[in-house]
């Protein structure tokens, strides 16, 4: 039984902020409150940007791209859920475009024995595990992929996803099912070798 | 891997449950489904280490970078701000899925029925620049896409309720064409309207050449 649970939601203290600067670019177009929120969020978003790409440039791009779309949407903000969750949601279809560009230059990860731990490396079993599921994380399809990252990386409650997928709640749930049973079948890939290398 | 239902629907929760999201009574039902199912736990362990898994390797790519970039970097889009406009319309990525095969459609009834003689030589403007278009003249009709079909009669009032005057219904009741009522309305004020309401999915702007 875990006892060490993170705190739920930790990003609401910071939410009243947020929204106060939301609003403010909202109805005055004010830049001393985007810069300001420029810069709140740039710690967040761009580790979460950086989930998907390695590519430093694609993800400040990301980061710009997602904020200019704030500056422009920010009237659309109707303080309903939390502000982070709303610009979130506009960073996930920014990091999916990102995810599918990052897929046409061919550079995304596919999953192969190479991509795999090394054995022979000495590295602790822990580190082999972490290190083959975020492997293994980094081959999911995009849309399974964010999920995952959204739910595990960033700590967001299954509701609070569906708002930032614009989509129900069952079919978040279906995702992190299907990219749970791919990440499992992967980790029992990786701890019996002998057999799966038999059955190729 | 015989879940029953109510240790699916557990199972569905352990996510909410390990990132804290659940009320005291929520947490109270999962930890007692938890104790008599070693199937719940052995999930749990399981979303706790991939959990583990990404944040050290974040922390791990963190610590990593050498490069320490102390600029906010907000200087990067500050002069690009005056040069955006507010945008009326909903997401574009909410209407790709929509406007696609509403795309295909609207080419579909022009090939069948053919521009009208008045607007033999429309343009057709992307779906973003609506409220772009101050000079109400430039405007042959709009385009609007309604989220149902409406009867006749509603589709008139929809309209007219945005100072729009009717002038065809076509495609299964879900596309209207109309025109402003006033050659001096202006155009981002009925754009600001439809965006209200509900009933419309999109408009498209179809330009006097």
């Amino acid at each position: 039984m875990p006892t060490n649970l993170p705190a739920a939601s930790d990003g609401d203290s910071r939410d009243p902020v947020d929204r106060e600067l939301l609003l403010r670019i909202a109805a005055d177009r004010d830049k001393a409150a985007m810069e300001a929120l420029y810069v709140r969020f740039k710690p967040r978003l761009t580790p979460f940007l950086r989930r998907l790409s390695a590519d430093d440039t694609l993800i400040e791009e990301a980061f710009n791209d997602v904020m200019l779309k704030v500056w422009d949407k920010a009237h659309q903000y109707q303080a309903r859920s939390k502000a982070s969750s709303w610009i979130f949601s506009i960073a996930y279809r920014v990091a999916l475009r990102m995810a599918k560009k990052q897929h046409r230059r061919n550079d995304h990860i596919e999953l192969h024995g190479d991509d795999l731990p090394d054995a022979a490396v000495d590295t602790s079993q822990e580190d082999d595990i972490n290190a083959t599921l975020v492997a293994a994380v980094k081959a999911l399809p995009a849309k399974h992929r964010i999920v995952v990252e959204l739910c595990y990386f960033e700590g967001y409650s299954l509701q609070e996803i569906a708002a930032i997928a614009r989509c129900p709640v069952n079919t978040i749930k279906t995702r992190l099912h299907n990219a749970r049973k791919k990440l499992r079948g992967l980790l029992e890939e990786v701890a019996s070798p002998t057999v799966t290398n038999g059955a190729r | 891997m015989s879940q029953t239902i109510e240790s699916a629907a557990i199972a569905a929760r352990l996510a909410d449950y390990l990132n804290g999201h659940l009320s005291p009574s929520e947490r109270a039902d999962v930890e007692r489904a938890l104790e008599g199912d070693p199937e719940l736990r052995e999930q749990l362990q399981f979303e706790t280490q991939v959990q583990a898994a990404l944040r050290a390797d974040s922390a791990a790519a963190e610590a990593a970078r050498t490069t320490v970039n102390n600029s906010s970097g907000f200087a990067a889009i500050a002069d690009r701000l005056d040069a955006r406009r507010t945008r009326w319309l909903p997401d574009i990525d909410w209407l790709r899925p929509v406007a696609v095969p509403a795309f295909a459609l609207m080419v579909g009834l022009l090939v069948f029925w053919g521009p009208t003689e008045e607007h033999a030589d429309v343009q057709v403007n992307t779906f973003e620049t609506l409220s772009d278009k101050t000079a109400p003249a430039q405007v042959a009709h709009l385009q609007i896409l309604l989220a149902e079909p409406l009867s006749t009669a509603v589709a008139i009032e929809l309209l007219a309720a945005h100072s729009l005057e009717y002038r065809a219904n076509q495609s299964a009741d879900l596309l209207l064409i109309a025109t402003p009522v006033s050659q001096t309305a202006k155009l981002a004020t009925i754009a600001s309207a439809l965006e209200s309401d509900a009933r419309v999915k999109f408009v498209k702007v179809i330009e006097s050449p």
